[in-house]
């Protein structure tokens, strides 16, 4: 289930990361982005840190509001997947529903200037539109005195860590 | 000369039986694999980036939206913390990777900036020029910020020491504006340690420097 | 009807050749341990690995009350590539990937009780000095696997890897058969359209790779990995770009062969007539 939960909030974050909404929508796809999810009788939801991550972003970057529809549309689809895989863990998910999150992701980063990469030890760094480097992103909120090297695929919230994540699965799966 | 002719002849119609079977070939590509591939083609390529570095411009305080206008760049300098009982004056970075905090402290991406009304959480190494000696701050001592959008002062309500896994102590979504430092615990030790020691400090006075107040 | 099996049969021999090929080009690059020892060497992997290792240790220093010199030199550049090499052999071997840790281990807590003893420091807290070694250990030991990230893909790798060869014989025995059929059963001159064919899949092929790929800024995980995936990238373009060639010169050669051939087989049979 953690695995699951992992990728369902790589995926918020991920489509947070990957628009700025005008006054119209922000509130929209802020609330939809804090949201909490059922997912087949478990509730998931963003942490604090990464809800306040995802205001930033959409406060610093601007993009239009028909790609912040866009992105709000691609998390019900999203959403759907998952919750019509009717599974608790992503292991479980068939290689078509992989497919659809990779093809979801891709279609996001596509449509958007969201950049995005995996750091040594699990790190995630997250770029701006204008190339300056946002945020780096780490499973643990609270630094540790000596950095610990994550498993992308559970330390990656991201369009990255969806992406090596989906692409891991399907490759094991393979 | 004839020779010659039949050789050119075999090539201009191999090349052209070629054409055909190369274009069906690249239509049966397109048709069934091009979008199979594409989706893990655009995440290598989105992987892919340039850096780009800027200095923090321009940054103001919205205080109507209780928001800054732009938010510092990953890794620049955007306040300096001053803890005159401590005598402490050091940078503060926005991000907090190891890299960054052996030049000052770092400011958890995640968590708010001054003015905002959240958690705002810095961090620092525990020897002495750094975080070391937070735990002889008393109660009522005061903490300012002095950001790149103004001078904001807290004044220290509460301290505790925590487990590095108990990320509950360092809320951001908080009630009223929050200013959390933290070190590793016990400070002056040979080693490392799992323990951290937290300093609260509530917002006492903001004075910005700007015109969009 | 002779015709319509010969374009057919032209056709699947284009695709096998092809087919071929390109398996032959990855049995040559990326599934060859050589490759990736050169591919390594040209991209300063190791340098950059141990730069990275030395400079990421270094990060535990300030927060430990140690001197940096506790860290310095627990391994040597030459040392690092040594156990890079036989990871790097295990990999391709389908052996378990381990980086051993031993002696840097030993060097390590030698170096802290010789720096503890010179600067009357005690320990008072033994726990946490286990943890710094534990943490040194575990960068210079992630490090070192994160940056050839391959690893993590070792079991499908290596199975591919047994299955190539097969895949290989598989195709060439079928590409001989289709072209002695055509060759002797349909009397025709066989190879050269398929070569055509399978080079223009080639170049297309590879202006489709570069054309969807944007490497050129690729950074992941570190500058170690990056440009060492960089650096294969560069060299498969390259080699796909010759077998494009290559095929095109075998094309032009079957060609001219085959209509000389066909030219002389003409003359004779119309001599005897």
């Amino acid at each position: 289930m953690k695995k699951c939960s992992m990728i369902l909030l790589a995926a918020l974050v991920m489509f947070g990361f990957s628009v700025s909404a005008n006054a119209m929508t922000e509130d929209e796809l802020e609330a939809k982005l804090t949201a909490t999810y059922d997912i087949n009788g478990n509730e998931i939801s963003l942490r604090d840190t990464e809800k306040v991550l995802v205001e930033q972003y959409l406060a610093k970057n601007e993009i239009s509001e028909s790609d912040a529809s866009y992105i709000a549309s691609k998390v019900d689809e999203a959403i759907a997947i998952l919750r019509n895989a009717n599974v608790t863990n992503l292991n479980d998910l068939s290689s078509a529903d992989k497919n659809k999150l990779v093809a979801l992701v891709s279609d996001i980063s596509d449509n958007t200037a969201i950049k995005a990469t995996v750091l040594s030890g699990g790190v995630l760094s997250i770029q701006n539109i204008d190339g300056t480097e946002f945020a780096r992103v780490t499973k643990e909120a609270i630094r540790q005195t000596g950095a610990s090297n994550i498993l992308v695929i559970t330390g990656i919230i991201s369009l990255a860590g969806l992406a090596i994540a989906v692409g891991m699965l399907k490759k094991k799966n393979a | 000369m004839h020779k010659l002719k039949n050789v050119l002849k075999g090539i201009a119609k191999n090349i052209a039986v070629s054409f055909f079977f190369t274009s069906f070939l690249v239509f049966l590509f397109f048709l069934f694999v091009d979008r199979q591939v594409r989706p893990y083609f655009i995440l290598i390529s989105n992987l892919s980036y340039s850096e780009v570095k800027t200095e923090n411009q321009s940054i103001s305080f919205d205080t109507v939206e209780k928001r800054l206008t732009d938010y510092p760049n990953y890794g620049t300098v955007w306040a300096t913390i001053k803890i005159p009982a401590l005598n402490l004056e050091l940078p503060v970075y926005h991000g907090d990777t190891l890299d960054i905090l052996r030049y000052g402290v770092g400011h958890l991406a995640g968590s708010y900036f001054p003015g905002e009304g959240g958690g705002i959480v810095l961090d620092a190494h525990n020897n002495e020029a750094y975080f070391g000696t937070l735990p002889n701050l008393a109660f009522g001592d005061e903490i300012v910020l002095d950001t790149i959008y103004g001078t904001y002062t807290y004044e220290m309500t509460e301290a505790k020491i925590i487990k590095n896994t108990e990320e509950e102590a360092l809320p951001v979504k908080t009630e009223e504006e929050l200013l959390m430092l933290y070190t590793c615990y016990p400070p002056g030790y040979v080693g490392l340690t799992n323990e951290r020691y937290v300093v609260y400090a509530k917002l006492k006075g903001a004075d910005y420097n700007n015109e969009n107040n | 009807m002779k015709t319509i099996s010969y374009y057919v049969g032209e056709f699947f021999l284009a695709v096998l050749i092809f087919f071929f090929a390109v398996i032959l080009m990855l049995q040559c690059t990326i599934f060859q341990e050589n490759f990736m020892v050169k591919e390594i060497e040209k991209s300063n992997f190791i340098q950059e690995l141990y730069q990275t290792t030395e400079e990421e240790f270094s990060y535990y220093i300030l927060q430990s009350g140690l001197s940096e010199e506790v860290v310095t030199d627990l391994i040597s550049e030459s040392e690092m590539k040594e156990v890079l090499l036989e990871y790097l052999h295990n990999f391709y071997e389908g052996n378990s990937l381990t980086i051993p840790t031993d002696d840097i281990k030993t060097k390590l807590e030698a170096n802290i009780i010789n720096y503890l003893n010179q600067n009357n420091l005690t320990v008072s807290d033994e726990a946490s000095l286990d943890l710094f070694v534990e943490e040194i250990l575990n960068t210079y030991q992630k490090n070192m696997e994160d940056s050839f990230l391959f690893g993590r893909v070792q079991t499908l790798f290596v199975k591919i890897k047994q299955l190539l060869p097969t895949i290989l014989i598989v195709l060439g025995i079928t590409i001989v058969l289709i072209f002695l059929l055509l060759r002797f059963g349909l009397k025709k001159n066989s190879l050269g359209i398929p070569c055509f064919t399978s080079g223009a899949l080639f170049l297309l092929f590879y202006l489709y790779v570069c054309n969807s790929l944007d490497m050129q800024n690729f950074y992941v995980y570190n500058e170690a990995f990056s440009n060492l995936m960089k650096s294969i990238y560069s060299s498969i373009c390259s080699n796909m770009l010759a077998g494009a060639v290559i095929l095109f010169v075998l094309g032009v050669f079957a060609t001219v062969f085959g209509s000389f051939f066909g030219l002389q087989k003409k003359k004779k049979s119309v001599k005897q007539k």
